[in-house]
């Protein structure tokens, strides 16, 4: 088998013990790698009902069949479970070594369960693991247990890492690997907690082949050169955090708890101000010519602090929150990356309280004298470090803006800016009709990485103010895309760099694996991963209301900017929802129809579920 | 609206990202001719800030780089050879890979 192994490692940490179960052909190739394969392996192995934070919920590291290939942006990994923030599916993206060494060590896939007694380290070297006792490591943030970890088994062991926040069950916890990149959306490092399980260390020297070895060669040289080109430019000069000034400009910068879409203070915490100002270096992943990661230090008299930046965290952490500070914002993120924990759903929620308690449903008392009005970065910060250890205020945050709310009541759900329970990314919905759509929609909850329907929005394609019924079809197609993007695993910011995806894409699996695909049968792996995902959300107890936006979305108009005057209605929204179905061939409750399934060949392939327990 | 001596549309080029950081600057003013066309546009933008050119300008002055498209007023963005520009009207000079 080439670009394959064939098989996955499971690991119980209830019983310490470990088995391989083969992966077929046919499951391989309907569902490709990463996000794909992940999520047949997660309806396969997590049992319908499972609570999200006890044992029997799995934790999947999924690899891919081009890891290994050195092809530009390929050593990525997908990180798969029921999330403890939507009860439905979670997944994330990560990348760097960890990526190829997964693959010499675990096959195409880990799959972790149970729960250990006691903190522990999982050590796993060419498929058999050592389960090390990780007292020690207890506490530390993610950074320092990396190091810790490396110290004790080696330079050239790859680790994932839980921090305190993770530790302390906050429900979008992230997982770190290779120095502070985050499997950060859905909460898997609150999986990862539950599970008692610090830390995972691989080290491994298992190989897989690649059929054509020369032809993937010629291919990398030339998509490595596209990689320079026009396509990335925007990446590789300022990164993501480019985003600022244009989305303020267009009036989509969710500003102050999305209560406004621009931001005086924009320019401040822009990329073009922080490229001149705090830039220390340009960073990037294992085998990425792009080198996206800005690295950015403080400049002010307070502790120096680097991290990493990019436009999500500091959308979130920065205008979201009403800050206008660049010092306090990169303070934010790296907080946020050493107490691991997603820079998203902290700044959304931190948002969402900031208003509690401008409308007085939060007190001085309850906020332990934290003046939590928006503009304070100090508060920000203060909450940040309250969450990650679940004290005080930051137990109630800790459990993300959807229960958080439910619990505070007093009308905050409807500014809790959240969809299935995962807070929104930094689009403006109301702005932005196509990504509205495309927010409702998709299975994961509130996201801009499994639908780019934003796309048509910042193009000719449609006039993003109003609707039209061309948008159903629009979203389902960018899910698709982002599905086998996720899934082979390209990196999302070399989608420009393809003459013809599908083709290209094809042409590339046929290399790895050797085995015929056409762009066609690509196409439709994208949709039939995308229907799985919503087959596991259904048999999680999936609903139509689910599919659908904040309150505060579909009954507040924009006050500001260019788009003043601006808003949704939910009957436009359910006229895009309509729509979507019906580009879906789904039913109008939203429901997936047998004759769907068929046409994807999901009758034949799809897994039955149960829970895992291997004896010891 | 008269931003200089020159007759025709006065109109606003708003910059972000690396063309900002090339230019030096976040706006620049120009005059096009009534019927601007892409390339008229690129010739007048390549003599007010010849920084752009090779980075954000093609090399032949004929359009824009790959990367990148042109936004009006931050509302609509544009397609065809001819911009369709009134005086005080802004162009916004975005990337083509939009969000990330």
């Amino acid at each position: 088998m080439y670009g394959y192994h064939g098989k996955a490692l499971i690991v119980d940490l209830s019983t310490r013990s470990h088995r391989w179960d083969t992966i077929p052909e046919e499951v391989l190739r309907g569902f490709i790698g990463g996000i794909g394969l992940g999520t047949y392996l997660l309806y396969k192995y997590c049992p319908a009902g499972a609570d999200p934070l006890g044992p029997d919920n799995p934790l999947i590291f999924v690899g891919s069949p081009l890891v290994g290939s050195r092809l530009t942006t390929s050593s990525k990994f997908a990180v798969m479970t029921k999330s403890p923030l939507t009860g439905f599916i979670g997944d994330s993206l990560s990348s760097s070594f960890l990526a190829t060494e997964l693959k010499k060590t675990c096959g195409d896939a880990l799959i972790i369960v149970g729960r250990a007694e006691t903190p522990t380290l999982l050590f796993i070297e060419d498929g058999v693991p050592q389960f090390l006792d990780a007292a020690d490591l207890v506490g530390l943030g993610t950074f320092d247990t990396e190091q810790a970890v490396k110290e004790k088994l080696g330079r050239q062991t790859r680790v994932a890492s839980i921090g305190p926040a993770g530790e302390n069950l906050v429900r979008y916890a992230s997982i770190a690997n290779d120095g502070g990149r985050q499997a950060g959306r859905c909460g898997p490092g609150a999986v990862m907690g539950s599970k008692n399980l610090k830390a995972l260390a691989l080290h491994g020297s298992q190989t897989v082949e690649v059929a054509n070895p020369v032809a993937t060669h010629e291919y990398g040289v030339d998509l490595s050169k596209r990689s320079l080109g026009a396509a990335t430019e925007k990446y590789r000069d300022l990164g993501t955090m480019a985003n600022v000034t244009v989305f303020n400009r267009l009036g989509t910068l969710p500003t102050r708890n999305f209560r406004e879409s621009s931001f005086e203070g924009a320019e401040r915490v822009s990329g073009e101000h922080l490229h001149q100002e705090h830039l220390s270096k340009n960073a990037s992943c294992a085998n990425c010519t792009i080198g996206c990661e800005k690295i950015l230090v403080t400049s002010d008299e307070g502790k120096k602090t680097k991290g990493r930046m990019e436009y999500e965290s500091l959308f979130a952490l920065g205008p979201l929150c009403g800050v206008d500070d660049p010092n306090t914002v990169i303070r934010a993120a790296a907080i946020c990356d050493d107490l691991g924990m997603d820079t998203i759903s902290a700044g959304v929620t931190i948002a969402w309280a900031m208003e509690c308690f401008e409308n007085g449903l939060l007190k001085l008392d309850d906020t332990g004298g934290i003046d939590l009005r928006f503009g304070n970065g100090q508060a920000v910060l203060d909450m940040l470090e309250l969450i990650g250890h679940r004290r005080d205020l930051g137990g109630l945050l800790a459990e993300g803006t959807r229960m958080a709310a439910d619990r505070l009541g007093g009308g905050s759900t409807d500014w809790a800016m959240h969809v299935k329970g995962l807070e929104m990314p930094g689009y403006e919905p109301r702005s932005l009709k196509t990504m509205a759509l495309g927010l409702a929609v998709t299975p994961r909850g509130a996201c801009h990485n499994r639908s780019s329907a934003y796309e048509a929005d910042f193009s000719e394609r449609v006039d993003r103010l109003t609707v039209d019924d061309t948008r159903g079809l629009i979203a389902a197609e960018s899910e698709d895309f982002e599905a086998v993007l996720d899934s082979l695993i390209w990196c999302k910011f070399l989608r420009k760099a393809f003459n013809d995806f599908y083709q290209e894409s094809a042409q590339v699996y046929t290399m790895i694996t050797g085995w015929d695909m056409s762009p066609h049968e690509l196409k439709q792996a994208g949709e039939r991963i995308h229907n799985l995902k919503k087959l596991f959300n259904i048999r999680e107890g999936w609903s139509r209301q689910d599919d659908s936006l904040p309150p505060r979305s579909l009954q507040e108009v924009l006050p500001t900017g260019i788009v003043a005057g601006v808003g949704l209605t939910q009957e436009e929204l359910d006229y895009m929802i309509a729509g979507y179905y019906r580009a879906r061939g789904w039913n109008e409750d939203g429901t997936v129809p047998d004759t769907k399934l068929s046409e994807l060949g999901l009758l034949d392939l799809l897994p039955e579920s149960s829970s895992v327990t291997i004896s010891a | 609206m008269a931003l200089t001596n020159k007759t025709g549309i006065a109109i606003k080029v708003e910059l972000f990202g690396t063309p900002r950081l090339a230019a030096g600057r976040r706006e620049i003013e120009l005059v096009l001719p009534t019927e601007a066309s892409r390339r008229g546009f690129a010739e007048a933008l390549a003599e007010a800030c010849p920084a752009l050119v090779g980075k954000v300008i093609r090399d032949d002055l004929t359009g824009l780089q790959g990367g990148y498209v042109l936004n009006r007023n931050g509302l609509a963005f544009l397609t065809g050879e001819l911009l369709n520009v009134q005086d005080g009207d802004s162009i916004l000079i975005l990337p083509n890979q939009a969000g990330g």
